[in-house]
């Protein structure tokens, strides 16, 4: 944990913290946004309204919004912390410290996984709770709120940060690979384009879907781990 | 005298350029080693693989008696202070040298450090707001911050003003004769006539010629600087 310290101590952490909030802040907006979409008089289409007619669908739709915000600001913090660092002008005090390469390596992904659920479970459970309210205040949307949703909330946001993470540190290969910040988060970019919208396709399904993600992208990223640990072994500056 | 670093024949390449051939040198306890050479001589590549931060292709080097290879353990008894040094700059001294204490897992007299390095006024602010000069001794602090026994140098005097450079000086023999070992590389021949006990000319790809400072600068008195620009020249022209 002292080490976890110290590289947290590195970080800018205000500058990432603004920037999660504003995040948030768009969320929010687009959120109460989504709500007033049900109150089309004559909507053309009346199927492509049916998912923000419930919560569910709603759910999903923001849902999907975290992760590809979040999964873009993990890859910016680990293109920060990671990129960053072993690329940059502190490599060479980085790499003399008398520790352990993939120690170090491990507490910064850590952090970009910490960071990145407190991040991502904040904002998912606070745009639905705006929403709630101006449900509320509004009188617009229909169905009850219950307690099962209310723990689906809560579940499959942590799942969507754990994913969110994992990207950014799959997204991370990308970087090293080409030793720029830049491409790590045009890899995350590219990555959240194909696999975003599987997260509104099931939306009565958030949950299960989410588990099904954060598994295979947290594998993923396993590897890409433990790749990055061996070239930073042989990293020389 | 004791032997804190051997390098033994060591070599490194980068693809076809041969960088290091056959490189050997010694330091010993409580002396000041000044490396000489040319620009892209290899001085700086040395100094990376004394601190593992280039692989070493063929040859040994010992800190301590002990062979350096993958165990990272060795880097606890060094300090160093490669190429322009680099912080985070939204730290202030006292924090960086506190982190840095950290990572070694010691305990030290932070304040008597900012002293030493003459950044007292100054430990309280954010490095982004430090000149060349000043960042150049928080660089020199972070190196000795744990008491390493060897220190690994690469132009330690850059961006110095005059004062800065007798008080480094000062500072570098009053800690060889707490036992400190030091090997230094500057452009500044003067600096290292002054500072050093030892000055190595490397010069295609290895120490090619060694000296006593002091015997050598009685010898050659007001040519001394000349005499080594001499012998830089000789090796560099025959390496040609």
């Amino acid at each position: 944990m002292n080490l976890y310290r110290l590289e947290m101590m590195k970080i800018r952490i205000s500058t990432y913290l603004k920037a999660a909030l504003g995040i948030c802040a768009g969320l929010w907006c687009l959120g109460i946004l989504f709500l007033f979409i049900f109150l089309l008089e004559s909507p053309a289409d009346p199927e492509s309204v049916e998912l923000f007619s419930q919560w569910d669908g709603l759910f999903a739709l923001i849902s999907a919004l975290t992760f590809s915000t979040h999964s873009v600001f993990a890859a910016c913090l680990s293109s920060g912390i990671i990129i960053g660092e072993y690329f940059g002008k502190n490599a060479p005090v980085l790499l003399t410290f008398p520790i352990q390469r993939k120690s170090v390596l491990h507490k910064k992904c850590l952090i970009i996984c910490t960071v990145t659920i407190a991040a991502a479970f904040f904002c998912n459970v606070t745009t639905m709770g705006m929403m709630y309210i101006a449900s509320k205040l509004f009188r617009i949307t229909p169905q009850m709120l219950t307690k099962h949703f209310v723990l689906t909330v809560f579940l499959a946001s942590i799942l969507t940060g754990a994913a969110a993470s994992a990207l950014g540190i799959i997204s991370c290969l990308a970087g090293w690979q080409k030793q720029s910040q830049t491409a790590t988060v045009i890899a995350s970019l590219v990555i959240i384009c194909f696999i975003t919208n599987w997260i509104a396709l099931f939306p009565c399904y958030i949950v299960p879907v989410m588990l099904l993600m954060s598994i295979v992208l947290a594998a993923i990223a396993v590897m890409i781990y433990n790749i990055l640990t061996k070239k930073l072994e042989n990293l020389e500056v | 005298m004791n032997t804190i670093m051997e390098i033994d024949n060591v070599e490194k390449s980068y693809g076809t350029a041969q960088i290091l051939n056959h490189c050997s040198l010694q330091l010993y306890e409580g002396e000041i080693y000044g490396l000489l050479g040319i620009n892209g001589a290899g001085k700086t590549t040395l100094m990376k693989m004394i601190l593992n931060l280039q692989k070493i292709d063929n040859g040994r080097i010992y800190i301590l008696g002990k062979e350096i290879s993958e165990d990272y353990r060795y880097l606890q008894n060094i300090g160093s202070m490669i190429e322009t040094p680099s912080f985070y700059e939204h730290l202030n001294a006292y924090e960086l040298l506190s982190m840095q204490l950290s990572y070694y897992g010691k305990k030290a007299d932070i304040e008597k450090i900012i002293q030493m390095v003459g950044l007292e006024e100054v430990d309280k602010k954010p490095i982004s707001k430090y000149s060349l000069g000043m960042k150049q001794r928080l660089g020199i602090g972070r190196a000795i911050i744990h008491n390493p026994k060897l220190l690994i140098l690469d132009e330690p005097l850059n961006g110095l003003d005059p004062v800065g450079i007798s008080e480094v000086r000062t500072l570098f023999k009053s800690l060889t004769r707490e036992g400190m070992s030091i090997l230094l590389s500057s452009h500044i021949l003067e600096e290292v006539r002054q500072t050093s006990d030892r000055i190595g000319i490397l010069s295609d790809g290895s120490v090619k010629e060694e000296f006593s400072t002091s015997q050598k600068a009685a010898e050659w008195g007001a040519d001394f600087e000349r005499y080594v620009i001499k012998l830089m020249r000789r090796n560099s022209y025959e390496s040609v």
